[in-house]
């Protein structure tokens, strides 16, 4: 028999799941809209081959709505949970990049349509409370069916 | 290509510690149905006008390496400087931001030649810029290297000796209330 899983943890797994999922889902949207601004977005981070761009520009918005519904559904939950974690610690990798190259440019995170949010510290603070989000989203374990 | 090679580090890890989990099928069918999906956008994209990749391999044709950026400096124009220039014959500004900003507002008379994209211009000289004149590069903020990159590529590539940077970048542009335009040609009128 396994032990039940703690009512906090669950509060905040609910929490996780629904901020970190809505997050992605909507960054997702925005950027699927258009490809061709977060195609240059990804350009101007100077860290790719050009012909990742439009391959970028696309695949990363589609597994950011993947893994958001997966999150907010319930449904492959953890597994969402994986996918958008090791997208966020590659999000983090190249804000921490931008900020030693000192290059100055606009996250891209949430397309064109949203604000402009400059590429540095706070943004850096925003994405590790969106992978603390996630990992407070995979923690309960997962219902099997019996 | 480093960035390149920690995203595969990255997807790798992501696998094994699926696989520990006990999580792998469902997360390769998370994975799976992304790329799969973004795919299909790629190709159903209307007109499929990405951000198109320079004509040649830039690194191997005309790379960061051949730009003297070590120790290369391009002199500073101040907005008030920039504002008495603007609309003098033989005085060019660039802007090096990406093209929808630039659609968005630029300097009258301001050609746009987004930084990312000038590696893969092979063909600079065919510019619309005067050898002889003057060009002023400017980028989004007052830190922001594009505008300065930009600068060093025109000049290294004998497109235009006298090249300065817009001190404050368009940001210090708009703070100074001074004049902007929309659209997609340096005039700002939209085309049709």
């Amino acid at each position: 028999m396994t032990t039940p899983t703690p009512k906090w943890l669950v509060v905040a797994s609910v929490l996780g799941r629904l901020i970190a999922g809505a997050v992605f889902i909507y960054a997702g949207i925005i950027k699927l809209l258009d490809p061709v601004a977060f195609a240059q977005d990804i350009a101007n981070y100077q860290a790719f081959p050009h012909w990742t761009w439009n391959l970028a520009a696309t695949i990363v918005p589609a597994t950011e709505i993947i893994g958001g519904l997966a999150l907010v559904t319930g449904f492959k939950r953890r597994a969402g949970a994986i996918v958008l974690g090791s997208l966020t610690v590659a999000f983090i990798g190249l804000i921490l990049s931008v900020i030693i190259r000192g290059i100055n440019l606009d996250c891209g995170c949430f397309g064109e349509a949203a604000e402009a949010s400059a590429v540095g510290w706070p943004l850096l603070l925003r994405d590790l409370g969106l992978l603390l989000a996630i990992v407070a989203a995979y923690l309960p374990p997962e219902r099997r069916e019996p | 290509m480093l960035a390149l090679l920690l995203v595969v580090a990255l997807t790798v890890a992501t696998v094994a510690l699926a696989q520990r989990l006990e999580l792998l099928p469902d997360v390769l069918a998370v994975i799976g149905v992304s790329v799969i999906a973004g795919l299909a956008v790629l190709v159903a994209h209307p007109a499929l006008e990405l951000v198109a990749p320079p004509p040649n391999d830039a690194e191997a044709t005309c790379g960061v390496d051949e730009i003297p950026l070590v120790g290369a400096v391009v002199e500073r124009v101040s907005v008030d400087e920039a504002q008495v220039l603007l609309g003098q014959p033989g005085v060019t500004f660039v802007d090096a931001r990406p093209g929808n900003y630039y659609v968005a507002a630029h300097i009258p008379g301001a050609m746009n030649l987004p930084a990312a994209d000038a590696e893969g211009l092979l063909d600079m000289q065919s510019l619309p810029i005067p050898p002889e004149g003057v060009v002023i590069t400017y980028c989004d903020g007052g830190t922001c290297e594009q505008s300065e990159y930009l600068g060093l590529v025109l000049r290294s590539r004998d497109v235009c000796q006298q090249v300065l940077v817009l001190e404050g970048g368009w940001q210090a542009w708009v703070a100074a209330e001074a004049p902007t335009v929309a659209g997609p040609s340096p005039d700002g009128e939209v085309s049709p």
